[in-house]
């Protein structure tokens, strides 16, 4: 019995020095040199004269007119004698003078210019004058609304912390900044609003952050899946936007905001799985209206994970069920199928998931439709073929369609994945089938956890009040307190007005 | 990691072990109606109609008959599937019929078998043919142009108007219940099409051989229960026949000395409306008053005759014993028996016209 | 006061509604009719208030223990009896718990067989709701807490299908009203013990509940609804059906649901007995949840072991009543011995803790 054991031994950690990467510093000068020089685009000449300085760095990484115009006039007008007059003369800030081999390979490598004195090169000057290409902020595709702000992030951290904080002008909100990734050094800011947030969960995520060790982060995906509660989870324990409103408003949740350099999506959490219904547009319009499209999304979700499950347990096992006026549809849609029912929802499934897979890969939203387009062509043509019922076709495109609805693409992923066990639990054992496989889910679900907090919530445990701004969506009058799953330091977001007594008719 | 894979791979290798017994859509014969009749020699002869799936984009669906003559019940669905391509299932059968010579011999066994597998539904009717079950079987088989039973949709659609609800499940009821006896509808082939005849009587499940007409029935209905549906015509005079839309009929019984000597007597009040009147004037308030004193009598002389005729025959399709007993503390039942041939019952029925149409 | 559960491990105290309530609705409600009205006739609906009152005392009992001790039953047959007496009662309750859950898997597998899959490989089965189980349990009280809450939001919306019998309700099947002797009537309230049983797991989680004073008001609430549910069935099921058709019933409540008829699903058993899994996993993860933890406090050992050993017992166990005869017979058993143990044991038990308590006060 021992493979039931969950608590898993952990070795104790072993420090990897085989890993020659920043880890391990170059012994001398000479060899960090040798190491810079081995790339083409390092440059290193001497300014103004053979024998007074050496002016390296990467030109990849280093702008050109700053070095141009603020570092080179300083040594040929100036004739400093000293690399501390150097530093005096030119007008950047953050200048360090260093011979700690680390901090110069640092610096040179997020854009810094070296400058020495000949022939003494054991001291650099070093100049932070990075030039990094950006992308302009452009309008959110993944999460796009047809009200609201047109802003979404792009890859520059600092782009992106400027869009939250012109958002929440307060000195609260707060940052803290960490280096993660051997190779990629990838700069991870953690934000939070103090004195709302559950300092808990600040602690928990940088906790969390410090303790990857990973080569590259590449994208913020990584990070997601890196500190999630469960990573053996199909369930995103985290919500990735794309929108500083959503961000901004997260924050002033009582949420942690992570952001990573380089990944125009950032983290907010924790989280509960009612969030992953949630469209922001939802808060742009009346209460009712966001309401009642929360609720067709829960219900398309449930259709989409369901519809064809259903389908095959009842054409399988339960003929009875099949209510009289739709059983002759049923019966001569199917009767030119060659194959049970499951093979047949296997092969439609799969022939959507095909063109939902390509569709993704092709350039442009031109992609979709032309998906969308084969998907009708191949699907009629397989009817007529009698490949499939349409019965079925109907059934399946609904479902697909219905996966669309959530406003999150990382569980539009996991709806689309987890409908193939209830399929094939349905194959099993009918409505039977189907029902134990969600009491696994209902099961999972229930221990699953986001930053420690309870997933379900406010379905399990039952929180009444969070059920406000969940499932439905209460006007904002009696949005008076913040979420209790964030267990914030300062719940109330307003004064509640005093309650008026109502008048009379007329009066 | 390993303990965890090898489970997987334990359950997969036991799930495949572990199939039920599917029942695809296309790939069964749905059983829809099923008859019986009396055959030679002490045998029975069971004919059902199957539904058979075509086919095709816009096919209908296609009927099929398959008969067998064996000596028990569940013997005639295993004869049958020797001359069946698929396996017959029960679940969606709507109607059962029996031939009125069967029905005369008791038909619990056959009713028995359909109460206890779980496959079938409560809902589906019973019948009683006159003539033979098959008859209605063939008919049946060769109604193609709309989908549905139809000996199902005329009885479902009777029931609101000339028949109780009669319905395997208050078969069931009436039977098992002490005191109270089933009835069912009958029906008949007429040139080529399925009717009703009337409402076949029942002793126990034993068919007494005889029947309330069609027409009235609506007035059994009456004494039944309450309901908001139904046309009867009364004669008022010669040649003078009024017909009156039933609005509402509420019925009432009053009992008095239940283990003693009972006495019963059942209070209808029928609102309705008048849809045809044959030479007859409505014009006045007396005049409609007349007219309804005057159906009151007609009704309550037919019904006391049916009310009699249930007592002659020792049959209690209304189920005299059973509200005697709900409203008689430590009810005798044995003694409710000896004397129900003789309770005197009285009939009193209140008609209320209270619209005439758009016209007057 | 030993090892008490930590803080986060805890439930708060409006859950003992729901677990008290989840615990007494299970398979049996699919069929209890025909067992309660084998002596009271119709007038068996007294019975069910009967019991739920006499629960609702015995409830009562137990949360003054419990006050007192502030652990579970271990804890106190350990202080009343000493290490071995107190242990072999505590004993006998863990088999009492395993027994109880195998009559409620073994019950629903074999509505499984009836109903939806006469040639489904039992032993299978029963695996793969161990599996569903061991999961459940092994994340903690939490979550079984959390699955009977989820378990009764998707069961209660199965009550509204009592519309489709009621359109057949013949309510004079009712009157006259309590036309049978009070020895009938008690006797049918014996016989409704089976259904309320599993509301003295409270005896177990008690220290898993928050505020456990509030929690006392929560489980009377849940098993006065518990009385509603019952009341209310028994009076549809004894409209739709005569007296002596409901004796040849088995499963009145499944046999309604035959005539349900909506626009989208004709005969919900189907449907119905699916979704009754929700109502079943509950009390079968309480029943092992609380016979494993009793078998961590008894014996020290971890309750990983604990769990797996007893589900595999259970599991066992269900496959040896192979036959209607056999599974009614240990029906019967086992509501014998809740009766005896939950009216009988548990009031004296109550009164000897009092005796005790007061002799112990007197002596200091």
């Amino acid at each position: 019995m021992k493979f039931f054991k969950s608590e898993k031994k952990v070795p104790p950690l072993q420090h990897d020095t085989s890993i020659p990467y920043a880890e391990v510093p170059a012994k001398d000068f000479e060899e960090l040199f040798k190491k810079f020089k081995a790339s083409a685009d390092f440059l290193s000449f001497q300014y103004p004269s053979e024998a007074a300085f050496t002016v390296s760095y990467f030109k990849s990484i280093v702008g050109p007119d700053q070095v141009h115009q603020e570092i080179l006039p300083v040594l040929t007008q100036q004739h400093p004698s000293t690399l501390e007059e150097v530093k005096n003369g030119i007008p950047v800030e953050n200048i360090i003078i260093s011979n700690d081999l680390k901090v110069i390979q640092d610096a040179v490598m997020t854009g810094s210019v070296i400058i020495q004195i000949n022939p003494d090169n054991s001291h650099c000057l070093l100049v932070p004058c990075a030039s990094s290409e950006k992308r302009q902020i452009s309008i959110p595709e993944t999460e796009f609304s047809v009200v609201g702000p047109k802003e979404a992030f792009v890859e520059s951290i600092e782009t992106n912390i400027n869009l939250i904080r012109k958002r929440l002008p307060v000195p609260e909100l707060q940052m803290k900044e960490i280096k993660v990734g051997r190779i990629s050094q990838t700069r991870i800011a953690v934000l939070y609003i103090d004195g709302i947030v559950d300092q808990e969960n600040v602690q928990t995520v940088i906790q969390r952050i410090s303790d990857i060790d990973y080569d590259a982060i590449v994208d913020i995906s990584f990070i997601a899946q890196m500190i999630a509660d469960n990573q053996n989870s199909v369930f995103p324990q985290f919500i990735d936007t794309e929108r500083p409103d959503r961000a901004a408003s997260g924050l002033s949740e009582g949420k942690v905001v992570i952001i990573v350099d380089g990944s125009p999506q950032i983290l907010t959490g924790p989280t509960t799985i009612t969030n992953f219904f949630t469209a922001f547009d939802d808060y742009f319009v009346t209460w009712h209206i966001a309401s009642v499209f929360r609720l067709i999304r829960v219900f398309a979700v449930l259709f989409s994970i369901m519809s064809t499950a259903i389908y095959v347990a009842v054409t399988t096992y339960h003929y009875q069920s099949i209510p009289a006026d739709l059983l002759p549809t049923l019966i001569a849609s199917r009767g030119a199928v060659p194959f049970p029912p499951i093979l047949e929802a296997l092969v439609l499934e799969g022939t959507i998931e095909l063109l939902r897979e390509a569709g993704a890969r092709l350039p442009t939203k031109v992609g979709q439709t032309i998906g969308i387009v084969g998907g009708i062509v191949i699907g009629t043509a397989a009817v007529q073929a009698g490949f499939v019922s349409n019965v079925l076709l109907m059934l399946t495109a609904l479902a697909a369609l219905a996966s669309f609805t959530t406003p999150i693409y990382q569980i539009s992923n996991t709806i689309r994945i987890i409908r193939f066990p209830f399929l094939l639990s349905a194959q099993l054992y009918g409505l039977l089938g189907v029902a134990i496989c969600a009491a696994f889910f209902v099961c999972h679900l229930l221990k699953l956890t986001s930053l420690g907090r309870p997933y379900l919530e406010p379905i399990f445990p039952l929180r009444v009040k969070d059920l406000k701004d969940s499932f439905i969506r209460l006007p904002f009058s009696s949005q008076t307190q913040r979420p209790e799953i964030l267990r914030t330091e300062y719940s109330s977001r307003m004064q509640p007005k005093p309650k008026e007594d109502s008048r009379d008719i007329d009066e | 990691m390993m303990g965890k894979m090898l489970l997987v791979l334990l359950s997969f290798v036991m799930l495949t072990g572990c199939g039920v017994q599917d029942h695809i859509l296309e790939d069964v014969l749905l059983a829809e109606v099923v008859g019986y009749d009396t055959a030679e020699a002490d045998k029975i002869k069971g004919s059902t109609v199957v539904s058979v799936s075509q086919s095709g984009e816009k096919s209908s669906m296609g009927k099929e008959v398959y008969t067998a003559v064996t000596h028990t019940d569940k013997n005639v669905r295993q004869q049958i599937e020797s001359e069946a391509p698929r396996s017959l299932v029960g679940g969606r059968l709507s109607a059962i019929l029996y031939g009125e010579k069967l029905a005369r011999k008791g038909i619990y066994d056959y009713v028995d078998t359909y109460r206890r597998d779980p496959a079938v539904g409560r809902d589906l009717y019973l019948a009683v043919v006159s003539g033979k079950a098959e008859d209605i079987i063939n008919v049946e088989s060769k109604m193609l142009k709309t989908p549905g039973v139809k000996t199902e949709e005329i009885i479902d659609h009777n029931s609101k108007t000339h028949l109780p609800e009669t319905s395997l499940h208050s078969f069931l009821y009436y039977y098992s219940g002490k005191n109270m006896d089933p009835v069912l509808p009958l029906l008949e082939v007429e040139q080529n099409h399925i009717k009703i005849k009337g409402i076949a009587l029942f002793k126990d499940d034993t068919y007494i051989g005889k029947y309330i007409k069609y027409e009235d029935g609506f007035l059994f209905k009456v004494l039944l229960e309450n309901f908001k549906k139904g046309v009867y015509e009364a004669r008022i005079k010669e040649h003078s026949y009024i017909a009156i839309d039933n609005i509402s009929s509420r019925v009432k019984y009053e009992i008095k000395d239940g283990n003693g000597s009972p006495e019963i007597s059942i209070k209808a009040k029928i609102k309705g409306g008048v849809l045809e009147a044959r030479n007859i004037e409505l014009k006045s308030q007396s005049a409609v008053t007349a007219i309804e004193k005057k159906s009151e009598k007609t009704l309550e002389k037919k019904l006391d005759r049916m009310v009699k005729m249930f007592q002659d025959n020792n049959i209690d399709p209304l189920a005299l014993g059973d509200r005697v007993r709900s409203q008689t503390r430590n009810f005798d039942s044995k003694h409710w028996e000896d004397v129900y041939r003789t309770v005197p019952i009285k009939v009193d029925v209140d008609v209320e016209l209270v619209q005439q149409g758009i016209t007057d | 006061m030993d090892n008490l559960p930590k803080k986060n491990r805890k439930v708060s105290s409006f859950f003992a509604m729901f677990l008290v309530h989840k615990m007494q609705i299970g398979v049996g409600l699919l069929g209890f009719e025909r067992v309660i009205a084998k002596n009271a006739g119709y007038d068996a609906w007294v019975s069910i208030l009967i019991t739920g009152f006499c629960v609702n005392i015995v409830i009562w009992m137990s949360f003054r223990m419990l006050h007192k001790d502030g652990n579970d039953l271990i804890s106190i047959h350990k202080h009343l009896f000493g290490k071995w007496v107190g242990g072999g009662l505590s004993l006998y309750f863990i088999v009492y718990f395993v027994f109880l859950t195998i009559t409620i898997l073994r019950t629903y597998t074999e509505v499984i067989q009836i109903w939806l899959f006469p040639g489904i490989n039992v032993p299978v089965l029963l695996i793969i709701f161990g599996l569903l189980v061991y999961s459940c349990v092994a994340g903690g009280f939490r979550i079984v807490a959390g699955i009977a809450f989820i378990g009764l939001l998707i069961g209660m919306p199965l009550l509204l299908l009592k519309y489709f019998p009621l359109q057949y309700a013949n309510f004079s099947n009712l009157s006259p009203v309590l036309d049978h002797s009070v020895k009938d009537l008690l006797l049918s309230a014996k016989a409704v013990t089976l259904n309320f049983l599993g509301f003295e797991l409270l005896l177990m989680y008690y220290p898993f509940l928050d505020e456990p004073r509030k929690a006392e008001k929560w489980a009377q609430i849940g098993t006065i609804f518990t009385t509603a549910v019952y009341l209310f069935s028994a009076f549809v099921s004894f409209a739709y059906y005569t007296q002596e058709e409901l004796a040849h019933s088995i499963w009145a409540t499944l046999t309604m649901w035959k005539i349900v008829d909506l626009p989208f699903v004709e005969r919900f058993e189907y449907v119905g007995v699916s979704i009754w899994l929700f109502e079943i996993i509950p009390n079968v993860c309480l029943g092992v949840w609380a016979a494993s933890r009793g078998v961590k406090r008894l014996f020290a050992v971890n309750q990983r072991k604990s769990l797996l050993f007893l589900l595999f017992i259970i599991i066992l166990s269900c496959m040896l009543f192979q036959t209607r005869q056999g599974i009614d017979q240990l029906n019967t058993i086992v509501s014998q011995v809740g009766f005896w143990t939950v009216f009988i044991y548990i009031p004296a038990l109550f009164v000897y803790y009092m005796i005790v308590d007061k002799v112990r006060k007197r002596s200091k």
